[in-house]
């Protein structure tokens, strides 16, 4: 994980035709974007990956697809890149701002869940006032694996 | 998508997110699951999360699908249609756990399959008690029974406290990204939370006034206690003050006494059904010997 790079792929687990899109003037809370909070297809302003192509893989399933960005390639879009070593400092240091919650037990079971999914997420916060851009910015950095 | 489907659902008993069984088992649907991590249906009930968010969620999840059939979560396609579960369970017999899961509530009462998987060594076996647990006295207490319904598992779950998991290589179910010596202690620590979450649950069931209700906040206090995720920490939090809080919260002498209440009543409505016919609805069996004490201090 320390090795990781911002160039470096990034998988995604999701459906065959198409990644998923985020809100991004959804809640940004992490807590809630991780332990996968407020129902099947919740508005959330990320989009998660995994530096493991074979924990997309299982994300994927039977039926979907593993698509693949980068760190670079997102930012180069317009989006944040979190990584998984900065996600989990900021779910083991801060409890503001994106980071709150209100649960110890869910902190650390988010922090289990980015350990376990080598999980980076691609955050379109950014996009906030400029919603419309999201869908482009999506379909540009990513692709088939 | 993976923490809505049927590998984090407490009805599947045979699977966590990073050990277990290669298959699954639904007890709800009684069907095989070859595909956990692709499949679902409106029962899903999170084992991650404590009873009042897991209610929370499942909310959301019942309006999105049925409670009829599982299906794929991304297609919604029928998953027996699909091949992706069927009611074959001659794979389980083949591990003493999984054949008991799959005998859940079938042979005798589910109280009777929790107490075989309580004498079963081992995480799997432990899992699945602990996820069937906790779907048991959620049940009883939304049909209107009583958190006593969970006397006989909050016990068992006490008395393993002390014990770290075992869980062999052999367990651990994935190609992770992580080295297999640290997926086995995230399993651990998984296991000994999932202990906390069901002392939680109980104690959420029970009302303020009661003692038990101490257990409600157990999992968050050893989540502040150890904010890492450290089995070794963890064990030595337990040591030092979770288990001395859970067997203050419900002592083994208050667990004998509602036993042999529980008992007596027992008898007793068996013998006016024996003078007055059948009822309707059965009693539901909530008593049986206690089983052996594991752990002492």
């Amino acid at each position: 994980v320390p090795s990781h790079k911002n160039v470096d792929p990034l998988f995604r687990g999701d459906r065959a035709d198409a990644v998923a899109m985020p809100d991004a003037a959804a809640d940004p809370s992490l807590v809630r974007h991780i332990l996968y909070r407020g129902g099947y297809r919740r508005a959330t302003p990320y989009l998660s990956t995994s530096s493991s192509d074979h924990v997309a893989q299982r994300f994927a399933g039977r039926d979907g697809r593993v698509w693949r960005t980068s760190g670079a390639a997102a930012e180069a879009g317009g989006a944040n890149h979190l990584s998984q070593k900065e996600l989990d400092t900021i779910l083991k240091a801060s409890k503001r701002g994106r980071a709150r919650w209100p649960n110890a037990h869910e902190r650390l079971l988010a922090r289990k869940y980015v350990e376990l999914h080598a999980e980076h997420l691609i955050d379109f916060v950014p996009f906030k006032r400029e919603v419309s851009g999201v869908a482009e910015a999506v379909r540009a950095m990513f692709e088939k694996a | 998508v993976l923490l809505l489907s049927c590998l984090n659902c407490c009805f599947n008993g045979l699977q966590a997110d990073s050990f277990g069984a290669k298959v699954g088992y639904c007890v709800e649907h009684r069907v095989v699951l070859h595909a956990a991590e692709s499949l679902t249906c409106g029962r899903q009930f999170r084992r991650d999360l404590l009873v009042l968010d897991a209610d929370a969620e499942a909310a959301h999840h019942r309006v999105a699908f049925s409670r009829d059939d599982i299906v794929v979560l991304r297609t919604r396609a029928n998953a027996k249609a699909a091949g992706y579960v069927d009611g074959d369970i001659s794979l389980l017999t083949q591990n003493e756990s999984a054949k008991e899961v799959a005998d859940y509530g079938r042979l005798g009462t589910k109280i009777e399959s929790l107490a075989r998987l309580s004498k079963i060594r081992g995480a799997r076996a432990e899992l699945a008690r602990l996820s069937l647990s906790r779907t048991y006295v959620h049940r009883c207490v939304r049909n209107g029974g009583s958190w006593t319904a969970g006397i006989h598992q909050l016990i068992w779950t006490i008395d393993r406290l002390l014990e770290p998991p075992e869980i062999g290589f052999d367990d651990l179910r994935d190609d992770l990204p992580i080295p297999q010596t640290r997926q086995r202690e995230l399993a651990q620590w998984s296991i000994v939370m999932l202990r906390f979450t069901f002392l939680c649950d109980v104690g959420s069931f029970a009302p303020k006034s009661d003692p038990v209700a101490q257990l409600r906040d157990v999992v968050g206090r050893a989540a502040e206690a150890v904010d890492e995720i450290d089995i070794s920490a963890l064990m030595r939090w337990v040591t030092q003050k979770g288990w001395a809080l859970a067997n203050a919260a419900f002592p083994r002498a208050r667990y004998e006494e509602l036993a042999g209440e529980l008992a007596q009543a027992q008898e007793a409505s068996a013998r006016a059904m024996v003078r007055k016919g059948p009822r309707k609805r059965p009693v539901k069996q909530t008593t049986l010997p206690a089983s052996p004490r594991r752990s002492s201090r």
